[in-house]
């Protein structure tokens, strides 16, 4: 057993130095490996991105074979003379900033009641993690009747414990973006807590113990030491949570069509009304190029929080 | 003694508690599947809404009506088709690229790496204009492959990042043995890195068959032709045509639902695995 350990060892030497002549053949073979993706991913993701960026300096019908080059303009427009933009920035904005934090603290308080000896622990967890695998087209059609204002539950609900059941929910233009965002802080928060269980299974429980000796309360333990430690994964959770949802599309499409008067149109919605409702695809393609920039962006800040915060941990 | 019984009797109220917390949470969030799947099993104008979630009765008309009334059959295959296709490609594709990158690095590979992976935060909505445009340049509306070629590109970026992960955690003796063995790069890709690597197939393929199951965006613009449209377009379908009966709506939700149900159920263990390891590693 040792011996051929040590024979492989002495033969990987001999192996690793006679690879001048070989590794050129590797180098070749990695591009070769790479290639079905490499292919794929520019002919449907990056040649559409540099299309994106192309077009949003034409006025263009999306059909006809000739566009015209108009510059900046429609992004000119886009900034000064279009007030459904800003609208939709702002909706877009809290779209992300209300769902994530929300979505973080749910799954956060699923994962502390979880993480320990507990009956039917499996059970509850799928419970919780049945909406991240459903459509959004099934759970806005779902929560569309949830909140319908005759028969749905939601009014129902509200009525019983006396909060008033007569709201139209996904009509009033002041109530229908919150509605939207419970329903997507619904669907997600299950996947937030896998991800907390994960991050607290690798908690050392020596740390508990020792706290525990020293006569700390539980709240004391989650204040000091589990909190503490799951820094990198809320980083984390931040940072996928902010992109999935610049993501959205589905849910708003379904739930309310952005409406009602675009209180709940999403930049994502509005690419697409532009786009394919009034045949504007140059301006839809600025508006496409606002929301890459944008998320790049948002992302590139918060992968420097997470690999500093990472840093530091470590 | 009674000091020790007083803890024990805290402790068990404190997991009484628990449990109820628990599962009115559960409730919570199961209610919206629940109500789906019990109004799909009453009989016509009996799905009354509000809290009247108890079944007056239970029938599977609903189900026969919209399998024999509807396309959906159909619409399923199609989804069957393009699901497995762009599942496989992703597994395959990105699993060899992955290979590539960790076990052959070329000059600029960790470029590559970077550009592929910065694909994971792309909004398919902010490319879906050109994306249609090129899809109907090449002659792919209301082709399998118009569908099958962007959900296998999207998909590439997260599967590319799970298998990288996995890859750098196989200890690089094994590797050098085989190779002292005689054994081809190939051989190696085949016979150790996937064998190795089964919990980031299992949630690689997971996470592919939830995305291209569930994608609507992409074929609401491509599939135009009722028989080629994917199951998730049944609901704006078929609205019209079951306007005045929730029951039914709800059964063509609840059959666009209990297949990836079923694959996640059978395959949790694995996929939670993979998926939280992936993430802490990542």
């Amino acid at each position: 057993m040792t011996e051929t350990a040590a024979g492989r060892r002495v033969a990987g030497r001999t192996a690793s130095r006679r690879t001048p002549g070989r590794r050129r053949g590797r180098r070749w073979l990695g591009l070769l490996f790479l290639t079905p993706a490499a292919v794929l991913f520019a002919l449907f993701v990056a040649y559409p991105v540099e299309e994106t960026f192309r077009l949003s300096l034409y006025d263009w019908d999306g059909l006809s074979p000739t566009k015209a080059y108009v510059g900046l303009r429609n992004f000119g427009e886009l900034f000064h003379r279009d007030p459904d933009f800003w609208h939709t920035v702002r909706n877009t904005v809290l779209w992300a900033a209300v769902t994530v934090p929300v979505t973080i603290l749910i799954g956060l308080a699923l994962a502390l009641m979880l993480d320990r000896k507990l009956r039917f622990r499996n059970a509850y967890r799928t419970a919780f993690f049945v909406p991240v695998v459903m459509s959004a087209v099934v759970i806005g059609a779902v929560w569309n009747w949830l909140y319908d204002p005759e028969f749905g539950l939601v009014n129902e609900a509200f009525g019983r414990i006396g909060l008033g059941g007569n709201r139209v929910w996904l009509a009033d233009p002041s109530l229908a973006l919150w509605s939207a965002i419970a329903a997507n802080v619904w669907r997600w928060s299950g996947l937030t807590m896998l991800f907390y269980l994960a991050a607290l299974q690798s908690i050392p429980p020596d740390l508990y113990q020792a706290a525990r000796v020293d006569g700390a309360s539980e709240w004391a333990q989650i204040r000091r030491i589990t909190l503490p430690l799951l820094k990198p994964m809320t980083a984390l959770l931040v940072l996928l949570g902010t992109i999935g949802a610049f993501k959205e599309f589905e849910i708003i499409y379904i739930l309310t069509g952005g409406g009602p008067a675009h209180a709940t149109d999403l930049l994502s919605t509005e690419i697409f009304n532009q786009g394919f409702k009034l045949s504007r695809s140059g301006y839809a393609a600025a508006i496409s190029v606002v929301l890459l920039v944008g998320t790049v962006l948002v992302s590139l800040i918060q992968l420097e929080y997470l690999s500093r915060k990472n840093r530091e941990l470590a | 003694m009674s000091a020790r019984a007083l803890t024990v009797r805290r402790r068990q109220l404190g997991r009484g508690l628990l449990h109820l917390v628990l599962i009115v949470l559960a409730v919570f969030f199961l209610i919206p599947v629940v109500v789906m799947i019990v109004t799909a099993l009453q009989a016509a104008g009996q799905g009354g809404g509000g809290l009247s979630i108890v079944p007056h009765s239970l029938t599977f008309d609903n189900f026969r009506a919209v399998w024999e009334e509807t396309g959906l059959p159909r619409l399923l295959v199609n989804s069957v088709i393009v699901t497995v296709s762009s599942t496989l490609l992703v597994l395959f594709f990105s699993s060899l690229a992955a290979f590539g990158l960790v076990q052959h690095a070329f000059v600029g590979a960790s470029v590559v790496l970077l550009v592929l992976l910065a694909g994971i935060m792309l909004p398919p909505a902010a490319i879906i204009v050109p994306l249609y445009a090129e899809i109907h340049d090449f002659g792919l509306l209301n082709n399998y492959l118009g569908l099958i070629g962007p959900y296998t590109a999207l998909g590439l970026s997260v599967g590319i990042l799970f298998f990288r992960n996995a890859f750098s955690a196989i200890p690089r003796d094994i590797v050098r043995a085989a190779k002292v063995d005689g054994a081809s790069p190939w051989a190696i890709y085949v016979r150790i890195f996937l064998p190795l690597s089964l919990p980031a197939i299992a949630t690689v393929a997971i996470l592919q068959v939830l995305f291209s199951w569930n994608e609507f965006l992409i074929a609401l613009l491509v599939m135009t032709k009722e028989n080629r449209e994917t199951a998730q377009l049944a609901y704006i379908t078929y609205a019209g045509l079951y306007s005045a009966s929730f029951e039914k709506q709800f059964a063509v939700l609840a059959l666009l639902t209990i297949p990836v149900l079923l694959v996640f159920l059978v395959f949790q263990r694995q996929f939670v695995r993979g998926l939280t390891s992936g993430a802490i590693k990542g």
